[in-house]
């Protein structure tokens, strides 16, 4: 009889089975939250098309969702790689999860200026990795209107010493995202930066 | 129970402490680990393993065409944009296999010439002048077509011009030749450049800082204000015959005609390229020499660079050799599997591909061998299938007796007046590669082996030496859908009429001539002879004699004939080092190559693997008190920088020309000493750059590696009961 009498304290094994079990529980959890993630990019994007295609010229474009505080503000697409993204205001993490982010601060995309745009580098800007120099980014603008910008530039950069520094006076557009492409680590110091400027047609 | 209850326990607390640590780690920037793909110009950073890619100015590229052989003379200029004295390394690509025998550092109006030291040499020497102030540049092979520069103690906004000469000799075919000309220095690099914003602040007006800028300026529209790094390029032209065509399939290009045969090009424009210059000129019909010879005489020794075509009427008359294919196929255990279902794949590949006229045999070999018929059969839909049938049955064990298989296939394939060729198909999976060696030496005669590597480790080693050895060809087929396009080649080659049995003769009193390649290999349609040799004195004539499906043809060139060329010598000595630099070698013959190798490219100033160019100022520039940018950094060079990721590969489109300049848009922030100055002018304003990556990836490795352990305790648990 030991000191804590009759309890009945489970077995090793019955211990072991139970940490299995919790292990398995964790596991599942951790997987979801894996593909929930990408699966709540590609849905956002749904979403946010019907918004953008009920955008007036004159009007923002209305939100997406009720309780978003976000809304589109243009659509960037690569017919060459069979991409189309609605931008969101600000590059924060209430709008990240759903769509490219446009940069506080920076030009709209489509209007004059340096405008810099950036996404996640495993969901929505992942085509960023094949993207060459040369090939043409449509940027729309609510309501129409439309500029084709020709990516020139494509680097790296270390966030730690390096940023954009914003062209005033060209119609340049930065896409910005995480490097290297297949990193595990979500908060890297590394930036993949393609750099288009305005196609004057 | 084959499992310790502690070990159990301890997977559990790995399993926790991997888990939430990670979800914080913040790992140290890891660059991609890659090879040095091309070139671009980076400044060592301040801390170990970073690199900061600093301006390249501009590329200036003359080249000299005189009849097969080509001088180049290329020119990289850059300016140091920081406020302190810094070191820079450069790598950048050129022709595979050019011979570099020139370096001239130009610093202001210093001008410092580079010799040849063995590697470790140079580079000491490269050292200690670095740290004493010396202005020094030491040029290294990378690979036989990429080089690094490295400079030292380069001035604050001090311009700087390194030259390195080389040359490389053309091939022609079917009376056409082709120079290509790598041109990465485009602007993927300059882009790749985060100081390059001061291009446009530092640069705006390229005159005033760079001596001959009309030729990076030229007076097209637009073009001037194009951004980055430019390139001129300009080639003089003798061709030696009359040309029917010259043009430049990659650019638009500039030709002004001297006279028949003689033209000087230039790149119409000076936009930075993207991809590798080409340049193509043909031969007016007819005109096309069938022989070339180049002479060079350096230090009382004669060098010659021939150049034969074979007569294509006979090889056309000749068609497809009459010829027997010997497959030999490796079905030891090794082989077993996804390798044997490979070979299986490429054996019914080459039967279909055989031609009415073809005999053929297949051996399989394991510890046992055994034929599918006695002795060579015709090509006949009843033997074909048969054939297959006996693949299909091949099966994979027992051990691998290749030296008893091959000398077998050997012995067995002489057929008068055919050609035997035997394609061996095997993982290489043995040790007794000299005896193999030896055997193939003794018994291949006529025979040509082509060897055929299978599998995902097959021995290299043995079958490059052995493809040698055999006057044949090494083809690797890696996975299953490389069988196809790997054995095609392969195939569609060995069904061409090849000139065999290529054999030099000297006439006059000459003993030990060394000619490279040797012995010279078989040629297939197209091809001409092409060999560097040195001549030994008195040689008067080269007979050259080879066999086309049979015939024997010959031809005698006198040597008085020779043209008398620059750089033929240094060829010749490159070629030499090439035939040394086997891939495959083992530990006791690679130091013998190794002094072999150094001997000659010291004797004739050559970079190689072994050996570099250096220049050192004897003059100290940089004072004592001054310090240099990378001084308590190891020289790293960028081998962690991808540019094929990074950049894109070298077939993309160039960029269009913009109306405006571009103006850069990266920078470093001022915390940056070297780059302070510099950014003090730009006044631009800074993009906050948010985090651009979700955990989705890491949650879903965290997750399965949870769900598994979670698994695997249980069942422990179970099995435990």
């Amino acid at each position: 009889m030991g000191p804590y009498g009759d309890m009945n304290w489970p077995t090793r094994q019955r211990r072991r089975e139970i940490a299995g079990i919790v292990l398995i529980a964790a596991g599942i959890v951790f997987t979801g939250y894996g593909f929930y993630i990408p699966a709540k990019a590609a849905l956002a994007q749904v979403l946010l098309e019907r918004a953008w295609s009920a955008a007036t010229p004159t009007g923002p474009a209305p939100r997406p969702w009720p309780w978003a505080d976000t809304r589109p503000v243009a659509r960037i697409s690569v017919p060459d790689h069979e991409v189309s993204l609605i931008v969101l205001a600000g590059a924060h993490g209430r709008a990240l999860p759903f769509g490219p982010g446009h940069v506080d601060g920076t030009a709209e995309p489509g209007r004059p200026g340096h405008s810099v745009v950036a996404a996640h580098r495993d969901t929505h800007f992942a085509f960023l990795r094949y993207l060459r120099i040369g090939e043409t980014i449509e940027v729309e603008r609510p309501g129409g209107g439309r500029i084709r910008y020709v990516v020139v530039e494509k680097d790296v950069l270390d966030v730690r010493k390096q940023t954009i520094r914003l062209d005033p006076s060209g119609d340049v557009l930065s896409l910005v995202t995480c490097y290297p492409f297949t990193d595990w680590d979500p908060g890297g110091p590394l930036r993949y930066v393609v750099t288009a400027i305005a196609d004057p047609v | 129970m084959f499992c310790h209850p502690r070990a159990v326990r301890i997977f559990h607390v790995v399993a926790v402490c991997l888990l939430f640590p990670v979800m914080s780690a913040h790992a140290a920037p890891n660059l991609p680990p890659s090879v040095i793909d091309e070139g671009g110009l980076f400044f060592p950073g301040e801390q170990p393993g970073t690199v900061t890619p600093a301006p390249l100015v501009k590329t200036e590229i003359d080249a000299a065409v005189s009849g097969p052989v080509v001088r180049y003379m290329l020119r990289h200029t850059f300016v140091n944009m920081g406020d302190e004295w810094s070191e820079a390394i450069y790598t950048y690509p050129l022709p595979t296999d050019s011979a570099v025998d020139h370096l001239r550092m130009t610093v202001g109006d210093r001008t410092i010439t580079g010799r040849i030291e063995e590697k470790a040499e140079a580079r000491r020497q490269y050292k200690a002048a670095k740290s004493s102030g010396q202005r020094a540049s030491l040029v290294e092979q990378q690979r036989p077509n990429i080089f690094t520069t490295s400079l030292a103690n380069i001035a604050p906004g001090e311009n700087i011009t390194v030259e390195i000469g080389f040359q490389e000799t053309l091939t022609m075919r079917d009376g056409r030749f082709r120079l290509r000309m790598p041109l990465v220095v485009g602007p993927r690099y300059i882009p790749g450049a985060p100081v390059e914003g001061f291009h446009s602040t530092g640069w705006s007006k390229p005159t005033t800082a760079v001596a001959d800028a009309h030729r990076i300026t030229p007076p097209v529209r637009g073009e001037a204000e194009v951004p980055g790094n430019p390139v001129t390029l300009t080639i003089d032209l003798e061709a030696g015959f009359p040309l029917a065509a010259l043009e430049s399939p990659s650019h638009d290009i500039v030709i002004n005609k001297e006279a028949d045969g003689h033209a000087r090009i230039s790149l119409k424009n000076s936009v930075p390229a993207d991809r590798d210059f080409t340049l193509v000129w043909q031969a007016r019909a007819g005109t096309a020499p069938a022989a070339g010879l180049f002479t060079e005489t350096v230090n009382g020794a004669r060098y010659a660079l021939l150049m034969l075509n074979p007569p294509a009427d006979t090889a056309t008359a000749a068609g497809t050799p009459p010829r027997d294919v010997v497959f030999v196929v490796d079905t030891s255990g090794s082989m077993h599997g996804a390798s044997m279902d490979q070979a299986k794949a490429a054996l019914r590949l080459a039967l279909d591909r055989l031609q009415p006229d073809d005999g053929f045999r297949i051996v399989r070999f394991s510890d046992t061998l055994s034929d599918f018929r006695p002795s060579a059969v015709r090509v006949s839909a009843e033997n074909i299938g048969a054939a297959k049938s006996f693949v299909s049955g091949l099966e994979a064990e027992g051990g691998t007796e290749i030296v008893a298989a091959l000398g077998h296939a050997l012995r067995r394939s002489r057929t008068k007046g055919r050609l035997t060729q035997v394609v061996l198909l095997t993982d290489g999976a043995v040790g007794n590669e000299k005896a193999l060696f030896e055997t193939i030496g003794r018994y291949l005669g006529g025979a040509r082996l082509f060897t055929v590597g299978i599998g995902s480790a097959p021995n290299g080693y043995l079958m490059t030496r052995a493809a040698r050895a055999g006057r044949g060809t090494f083809t690797y087929i890696e996975t299953p859908d490389e069988v196809a396009g790997q054995m095609s080649e392969l195939l569609v080659m060995l069904e061409r009429p090849a000139l065999t049995d290529v054999s030099l003769n000297w006439q006059g009193d000459a003993i030990g001539n060394e000619v490279w390649p040797n012995p010279v290999p078989d040629l297939y349609m197209g091809e001409p002879v092409q060999v560097l040799a040195k001549l030994a004195p008195g040689t008067s004539a080269i007979d050259i004699a080879g066999r086309i499906a049979g015939t024997v043809w010959q031809t005698r060139v006198p040597i008085q004939q020779g043209q008398n060329r620059p750089g033929i010598a240094a060829l010749w000595a490159r070629q030499k080092i090439k035939g040394l630099e086997a891939p495959y070698l083992n530990a006791e013959e690679r130091d013998t190559v190794r002094s072999e190798i150094v001997k000659t490219a010291l004797a004739f100033g050559l970079v190689s693997r072994h050996t570099s160019l250096v220049a050192i100022d004897t003059e100290k520039a940089r004072p004592e008190a001054a310090t240099l940018a990378s001084a308590e950094v190891p020289t790293n060079m960028p081998d962690g920088w991808s540019h094929a990721h990074v950049f894109g590969g070298a077939e993309t489109r160039p960029p269009r020309a913009p109306d405006r300049a571009l103006q850069k848009t990266r920078t470093f922030d001022a915390t940056d000493p070297m780059l302070r100055h510099a950014l003090a002018g730009s006044g631009g304003k800074l993009a906050n750059l948010p985090q651009t990556a979700t955990p989705a990836p890491l949650a879903l490795l965290i997750g399965l590696i949870l769900a598994v352990i979670g698994w695997w305790s249980r069942r422990w648990a179970r099995m435990a009961t």
